[in-house]
């Protein structure tokens, strides 16, 4: 029928064909774009820089370690991209919904467990790092996912001046939240505050008994109404401003705001403080391990090592490089290692405790 | 007459022809949008729909698609109500909030003259411009003990000195109230202008006050605006996930953050899938029961 065609129909057909096609090329090509992955990054040897994926926490490397590390060795390049917020569950969703987005990933020891059990991460050979004889053997065999880096705690930290005598415990921290009503913050961290609820009821930091953690979660739920916020950094900022007295916040916070005001301390509950070991854990489905070997070998150089340190304020694992670890970081109770401190280091237990521990952190973020 | 005849044939069918290629072209026309709108709206509601049935291995994240009504019986939880009921309400309030303030705000408006109107308009359409999120952001700050804000109603005693405004459901109303203003604002100042001056003139010959003129007048023919607003300050802001993630310090969740959580928080994406499409399917329903308001938007929209 289109045949018999009026005077306009042969240019009007044409522009809807072109318009159409125009239209199908440019759906195609969102549609590729939509599906498409950063190749520009993904770079394979030989053709192009290769680029290592890193996941990590905004800013946890030295400050000019990545510059150095690519001017040293041309060619390959490091991509950071933020982890997420919210604790070992968030951390594990993203890595599994994005498998072979990221090369490598800074873990702690629960999430590499938890991954590991899932099959997400790659195997890790530790002949292909040298450097990681600088780590102590313990760390090390408490860390076999990859490199271990850092040592993190949690504990109290408080305004002397407004919290003249601080709860020697964390059962003592929750009695008093009355007292200090919307004055105390928590880390918006699921393992580490259901970690602080268990010492308080005399349980172990790892529990996976469903009746101890509910006893945690009521207990959280029953102080939610008396926080301020648990919140996913800067949990020091509250005391350094006065509009916090005391924060339950982890050793590396108190390096980052204990020089702004020397009100603020850091405490120790008696029941102990809940630690992880963290560190540099290579992904599923990473083609670049033998790259990775070289940045991961890098970063453990003691000089490299120390520039970490003193740009993020965490405890260090290596003795070696205490010489270029600042003073005020070497010298403070809360950051250097004390091999007789009282650390309930958090493990994976099983996924059905880890299923527990999710539906429960669900309960109290929503209570 | 044969040539009347011919005459008459070709016209026919030159009528015929002007007639068929609007149907085939218009059809052709609209392919491709309908086909993004497939691939790019209805595609992922179906998918959606399909995920709310699965089931994910805690361990590898893996989905087992299937007929597993676990994740729909679960929005039964206290939980998940909690959420959705706290997000109901927090949207009624910011909505109301907004129609309070949004009502005088457009009024005095469109009773201003021409250069005002129009920097009044931008006073208010330009913050729009501005980041969401840096708006809310901004508002961690006012809010804060030595914020602006803060000192303003310490100045005049309505908290103490020092006090923290943030990290409440006061200050999540507060984000909602000034993210949405605008979009109640607008329609209504839109159904506003639109009152012919020679009925407030009659208003006023039959004797009316200016308060019962807006009463009486001025309000009812504005509804359409007001619903307009209504509409689109609400069914955002019952999903809103932001301002609460920003100003609630993670201890006032909206259904938002809930179903962020389930997606992105603890990765099971077909609960969070039930939950949302759960609450579009509530929205849809509020949608319908007011279709009959929602055509008077027309000339508003």
């Amino acid at each position: 029928m289109s045949s018999l065609g009026s005077p306009y129909s042969g240019p009007l057909r044409s522009s809807r064909r072109s318009f159409l096609t125009a239209g199908v090329g440019l759906a195609g090509a969102a549609l590729l774009a939509a599906c498409g992955s950063d190749d520009s990054s993904s770079g394979s040897a030989g053709a192009g820089p290769t680029t290592l994926n890193f996941l990590n926490y905004p800013d946890w490397i030295g400050k000019d370690e990545v510059a150095k590390f690519e001017a040293a060795n041309p060619g390959m390049k490091v991509k950071q991209t933020a982890i997420a917020d919210g604790g070992v569950a968030a951390i594990s969703a993203q890595i599994a919904q994005n498998k072979g987005a990221f090369d490598f990933g800074l873990l702690g020891g629960v999430t590499a467990a938890r991954l590991k059990a899932g099959d997400l991460l790659s195997t890790f050979d530790p002949s292909t790092v040298p450097n990681l004889k600088y780590i102590p053997d313990n760390f090390r065999k408490m860390f076999p996912w990859g490199i271990p880096t850092d040592l993190g705690k949690i504990g109290l930290g408080y305004r002397a001046d407004l919290v003249p005598t601080p709860p020697a415990s964390w059962k003592e921290l929750f009695d008093a939240l009355p007292d200090h009503s919307g004055k105390v913050i928590f880390p918006d961290y699921d393992r580490d505050v259901l970690g602080i609820a268990l010492l308080a009821l005399d349980y172990s930091v790892n529990s996976a008994d469903e009746g101890e953690l509910n006893k945690a979660r009521d207990l959280v739920i029953t102080a939610k109404p008396h926080l301020k916020a648990f919140l996913s950094a800067n949990q020091g900022s509250g005391l350094a401003d006065g509009s916090a007295v005391m924060t339950v916040f982890y050793d590396y916070s108190y390096g980052s705001v204990a020089g702004e005001n020397a009100t603020i301390k850091w405490s120790a509950p008696s029941e102990g403080l809940p630690a992880y070991i963290e560190g540099w854990v290579p992904l599923v489905d990473s083609k670049k391990l033998a790259q990775l070997a070289t940045f991961m070998d890098w970063h453990l150089q003691p000089e490299v090592y120390g520039d970490f340190i003193n740009a993020t304020f965490a405890s260090y694992l290596m003795p070696d490089a205490e010489s270029h670890i600042a003073a005020t970081i070497k010298d403070d109770p809360a950051l250097k290692y004390d091999p007789n401190a009282n650390l309930q280091f958090e493990e994976f237990t099983s996924a059905k405790g880890e299923e527990i521990r999710t539906k429960i952190w669900e309960e109290i973020k929503a209570a | 007459m044969a040539n009347l005849m011919k005459t008459a044939q070709t016209k026919a069918k030159a009528a015929a022809v002007r007639r068929l290629p609007p149907r085939w072209g218009g059809w052709l026309l609209a392919v491709p949008p309908m086909l993004f709108t497939l691939l790019f709206f209805l595609a992922p509601l179906v998918l959606l729909m399909i995920y709310s049935f699965g089931k994910i291995d805690i361990l590898t994240f893996e989905i087992k698609f299937g007929w597993n009504l676990g994740n729909w019986a679960a929005l039964g939880n206290g939980v998940y109500l909690s959420g959705l009921i706290r997000s109901l309400v927090l949207t009624l309030v910011s909505t109301v909030l907004c129609a309070v303030i949004g009502f005088p705000t457009a009024l005095a408006i469109s009773r201003a003259s021409g250069r005002i109107q129009t920097v009044l308009l931008l006073a208010i359409i330009v913050p729009y411009w501005i980041s969401f999120v840096v708006r809310n952001y901004a508002w961690l700050t006012l809010l804060g003990p030595r914020g602006l804000v803060t000192r303003l109603l310490t100045a005049v005693h309505l908290t103490g000195p020092g006090q923290d405004l943030r990290y409440t459901t006061g200050a999540i109303l507060v984000g909602m109230v000034s993210s949405y203003l605008p979009l109640m604002i607008l329609p209504i100042f839109v159904a506003m202008e639109r009152i012919d001056p020679a009925v407030l003139d009659a208003a006023a010959d039959l004797g009316l006050t200016a308060l019962a003129t807006v009463r009486r007048v001025i309000l009812p023919l504005s509804m359409p605006g007001f619903i307009a607003g209504i509409l689109l300050v609400g069914i955002p802001a019952t999903g809103e996930y932001t301002i609460p993630s920003i100003l609630g310090g993670g201890k006032t969740l909206m259904v938002g953050n809930i179903i962020h959580d389930q997606f992105l928080g603890v990765g099971d994406i077909p609960v969070g899938s039930a939950i949302a499409t759960a609450l579009m399917g509530l929205m849809l329903v509020l949608l319908l029961a007011t279709r009959r308001r929602v055509r008077q938007l027309e000339d508003v929209l």
